[in-house]
């Protein structure tokens, strides 16, 4: 399931109800993405392509399941004005196996910090700038490039 | 009508416009053309490798057509999630 979501929403929250839906899997692992404190960032606002968005989020979930053993995944992902401490993205996914878990879910985020289409703005001294993609990033992604062993 | 949505440094520019399409648009190629003419700075953007653009939500070739029954979004480079 994927969800974009303009209001706060609570990580613990959609734990517990990713955890109802489960039926089968002995390995839910979760990550939560936070506002950094960043040197003084007052705000970061995310937006995205309705529709587009959620497809392409949707490609990289069927990506991941033909690559690992999954029983579920979900994706929240907020857009809109966010501060500092605010939960950005929550992702979960569910496997018989903790590996397939694990790495389903790294490799999600790694999908969604390079290649979902989010447009970021940050704020710093009441001066706001788009957010340039990141170098590191894209070399996180690399990693899943070569076969898996 | 042909809607083209703006996203990213894009939407500095533009937001969303719904126009009939000239004549001499007929794909993605000639449609950035068109946009460079009516936009300021929308050229420079354009250029960029990084740019994307979508015809009724598919990423494709820039010789994709497109008509007045199509949304178009034209991307910048994305931040990520």
């Amino acid at each position: 399931m994927i969800r974009i979501v303009e209001t706060a929403f609570d990580p613990a929250s959609e734990l517990t109800g990713f955890r109802e839906q489960v039926s089968k899997s002995g390995a839910i692992v979760s990550f939560t993405g936070l506002v950094r404190d960043d040197d003084g960032t007052e705000s970061l606002t995310l937006s995205h392509y309705p529709g587009f968005t959620e497809a392409q989020i949707g490609e990289f979930v069927e990506q991941a399941k033909l690559r690992w053993d999954l029983e579920k995944c979900l994706i929240v992902h907020r857009v809109g004005r966010m501060v500092t401490g605010d939960s950005i993205v929550f992702v979960a996914t569910a496997s018989a196996h903790r590996r397939d878990a694990f790495e389903a879910c790294d490799f999600l985020m790694d999908k969604l910090k390079s290649n979902a289409p989010f447009w970021k703005q940050e704020t710093r001294a009441g001066q706001t700038k788009w957010v340039e993609p990141r170098a590191q990033d894209e070399e996180d992604l690399k990693r899943w490039t070569h076969a898996r062993n | 009508m042909a809607v083209i949505l703006f996203f990213g440094r894009f939407s500095d520019l533009a937001q969303r416009m719904e126009v009939d399409l000239p004549a001499s648009v007929t794909d993605k190629a000639s449609l950035t053309a068109y946009l460079s003419a009516e936009i300021d700075g929308f050229a420079a953007l354009a250029a960029l490798h990084d740019t994307r653009i979508s015809v009724n939500m598919l990423v494709s070739m820039a010789e994709t057509c497109v008509s007045n029954e199509d949304e178009i979004a034209y991307m910048s480079a994305l931040s990520g999630g």
